[in-house]
């Protein structure tokens, strides 16, 4: 593959999962706006790894949202580079208007939140995002078998909360 | 609590997300289209003074272009140019449109072929605007043999090999992507669905 297909592969790979990758970025960042900052850097760390991008769709999707995922655990400790066009996807987020959340929902976030770092964000991964348990392994830099346990033991953390903890006390 | 209970209240609990619609949707590609590093610009050029021992003997098609100057190149060219230059230096050329993100058969990549297959560089003109660009300029060729030598000064140990200045090939390049473009905006197709790649060599030897 000569750099030119690399290349125009991973502009394809990106533009499949931008979306995607703002919604993630969209619903563990506050402000919400500043998921465009790290939007753009994941992209720009991801051209500067182009020849490391998975060839299939799948295995470049893991890989854009690993890259995501580092970008984001080290939002606060790195200066982040800007584009212009960062600067539209900011006001565009901030214009937007979301839904209400239903109360249920905010009970059962609030739960999640209680959970261990490493448990939430497997759950998070897996409800949220939609990726199987072993992607969300993959993507977390974790076994498979130590991300099955993981679930288990998150699950029933979350069985237990939401059983004996009413809605109303949570939210 | 049954599992498909809980996997429903967990699914329903993710956080909100702006609402994708088109104003978003653009916002987002700006940010990926700039994202793409620098050096994928839509038009490259690159004119080498590498001594080449080859001549052409006329023509514009790729068929004419000889096989050292297409291992040079590195590709086949779409069409390939030749002349004698200010200083009596032989110049020869190949230039090749690429898909930029686009399948081989899109349809403004295709336009933008077939427009450049129609170029003929024998009776090519090249418009004032390109001629007296700054970036042609003798102005602007001293300015940049400045830079080299400032370059080279400082890295003796790997000087920089400065092209032979050949403006004549670079605004035939120019005024060539210029007519594609304008040509696929009349069109109401997308000019940035292409590149045009040119690299070129003049030889003394073969004066």
């Amino acid at each position: 593959m000569t750099r030119a297909d690399r290349e125009n592969h991973l502009e394809t790979l990106i533009r499949a999962n931008a979306s995607d990758l703002l919604a993630y970025l969209e619903r563990r960042i506050d402000p919400r706006a500043d998921a465009a900052d790290v939007l753009s850097e994941t992209f720009i760390i991801a051209w500067k790894k182009a020849g490391k991008a998975p060839s299939d769709e799948i295995g470049g999707r893991m890989w854009l949202f690993t890259i995501a995922r580092n970008v984001l655990l080290n939002a606060r400790r790195t200066a982040r580079r800007r584009l212009a066009a960062t600067d539209r996807l900011r006001w565009e987020l901030e214009q937007s208007q979301t839904g209400t959340d239903l109360s249920d929902a905010t009970a059962v976030r609030a739960a999640v939140g209680k959970l261990p770092a490493d448990l939430r964000e497997l759950i998070e991964l897996v409800h949220w995002e939609g990726f199987s348990l072993v992607e969300a392994a993959q993507i977390t830099g974790i076994t498979a078998s130590t991300a099955r346990s993981r679930y288990a033991s998150a699950k029933g953390r979350l069985r237990t909360a939401l059983a004996f903890a009413p809605e109303e006390s949570l939210s | 609590m049954d599992e498909e209970e809980l996997f429903g209240r967990l699914a329903n609990s993710a956080p909100s997300v702006a609402p994708r619609d088109d104003r978003l949707g653009i916002a987002i590609d700006q940010v990926v289209t700039e994202s793409r590093p620098v050096h994928r610009q839509r038009k490259r050029l690159f004119v080498a003074g590498a001594t080449l021992s080859v001549m052409l003997v006329g023509g514009t098609s790729a068929a004419l272009a000889s096989q050292p100057l297409l291992e040079w190149l590195g590709f086949a060219p779409d069409q390939s140019i030749q002349h004698v230059n200010a200083n009596g230096d032989y110049c020869a050329a190949g230039m090749i449109v690429r898909p930029e993100g686009v399948p081989n058969d899109d349809a403004s990549f295709l336009a933008a072929k077939d427009i450049f297959l129609g170029i003929d560089f024998n009776t090519l003109k090249i418009p004032d605007a390109i001629r007296n660009d700054y970036k042609y300029s003798a102005a602007a060729a001293s300015a940049k043999a400045e830079e080299i030598a400032e370059y080279n000064a400082a890295h003796p140990e790997a000087t920089l090999q400065p092209a032979l200045p050949d403006p004549e090939t670079d605004m035939l390049i120019d005024t060539a992507y210029t007519l594609m473009t304008d040509g696929l905006k009349a069109r109401g197709l997308d000019v940035g669905h292409f590149s045009l790649e040119g690299a070129g060599t003049c030889d003394e030897v073969s004066r």
